[in-house]
């Protein structure tokens, strides 16, 4: 059996990949928010309490136009509503878990440690909470200083193109994807989820796509499910 | 580096907060609710990475030039082959030399 503490160092280790993305990620939403006329505590604030990079962008920026508060609320639930998805989908591979163990472990939750924790499942030492936090943690502090960083001294990367920052996260969500591809009919979910979300992008708009597209992918993988696997495990 | 005490800017942030907790919570506690999980649920809810992150990618694919399919693809390829880290990095070399060559 792993001991937490080597579940915990594995969990670290396995965060180090993400900081090339995460880092520069963060001095962009931190300089947004000042932008948008947040001081730097606001931006640390909303960092430390939302760790949620997409919805900080999409705050930040409908923040100046005179919104009002359940408008940007909504927003900020249509962008994290994959999280409800996360949630349902890695909660359980955690459980049983004290609930202050559950509850850290839920109020962390995001790309990474969801990907990250699933593959996790698979291992032969499988998911454990220290594992999770050691992941999660770093990810966690990581956010807090970058887009402090970028509250504080401003961003001066004037053209993010040049430096492929645009493209960076999703090569990232891609290689995640890939590292699925042998889970059942990874295909046709990829080729259901990407047509859906394409189709509400060009048609409805962000962040609508993401509900759409991954619900459809959800439903093409609960309509090909066999129940045979399970029945094949009792005796005949 | 000034505090501000805007109280709508303060608001904005705890309501925020609150949505973001909401969803990440709601996912497992409604749930749990519903045990046993069906088996068509289980495939669903195993279908979650895919599905969902999938979506991320869409809108970069859709907004890019063959560069971007270039290098996404490469992302793709690379990943069944090599480390995460180095189908990442190799995928973003790949962008970034098609952007100096002919962006």
């Amino acid at each position: 059996m792993t001991s937490d503490k080597q579940n915990f160092r594995d969990g670290i280790r396995h965060s180090l990949p993400f900081l090339l993305s995460v880092w520069p990620f963060g001095l962009v939403v931190g300089t947004l928010g000042v932008n948008a006329g947040a001081g730097f505590w606001d931006v640390v604030l909303q960092s430390a309490l939302f760790f949620a990079g997409a919805s900080q962008t999409v705050m930040w920026e409908l923040f100046p136009g005179g919104n009002p508060i359940w408008v940007i609320a909504l927003a900020i639930f249509a962008v994290n509503f994959r999280l409800v998805l996360y949630s349902a989908a890695i909660g359980r591979q955690l459980e049983p878990l004290s609930k202050p163990r559950l509850l850290s472990a839920l109020f962390l939750l995001q790309d990474v440690s969801l990907a990250m924790g699933l593959k996790r499942v698979e291992t032969d030492r499988g998911l454990s909470w220290h594992y999770y936090m050691g992941l999660s943690l770093v990810l966690y502090v990581i956010w807090l200083t970058a887009t402090a960083t970028g509250a504080a001294f401003g961003v001066l990367i004037t053209e993010p193109r040049l430096f492929g920052l645009d493209v960076l996260v999703p090569i990232y969500f891609l290689c995640l994807v890939m590292g699925f591809r042998s889970k059942p009919n990874a295909a046709i979910i990829f080729a259901v989820s990407a047509s859906v979300a394409a189709t509400t992008y060009l048609l409805v708009g962000s962040p609508y796509h993401i509900g759409a597209g991954g619900l459809c992918g959800m439903g093409v993988a609960a309509l090909l499910a066999k129940s045979a696997e399970r029945s094949g495990t009792e005796p005949i | 580096m000034v505090a501000s005490f805007d109280p709508f800017m303060l608001q904005l942030i705890f309501i925020g907060a609150l949505v973001t907790l909401v969803n990440r919570l709601a996912g497992h506690f409604i749930l749990v609710r519903f045990e046993p999980i069906p088996y068509r649920v289980e495939a669903a809810l195993e279908a979650v990475p895919v599905a969902v992150m999938t979506t991320l990618v869409v809108p970069a694919a859709l907004n890019g030039t063959w560069i971007e399919w270039v290098a996404l693809a490469t992302a793709a390829i690379l990943s069944t082959r090599l480390p995460f880290v180095a189908a990442v990095i190799g995928a973003l070399a790949v962008l970034l030399a098609l952007r100096q060559a002919f962006g």
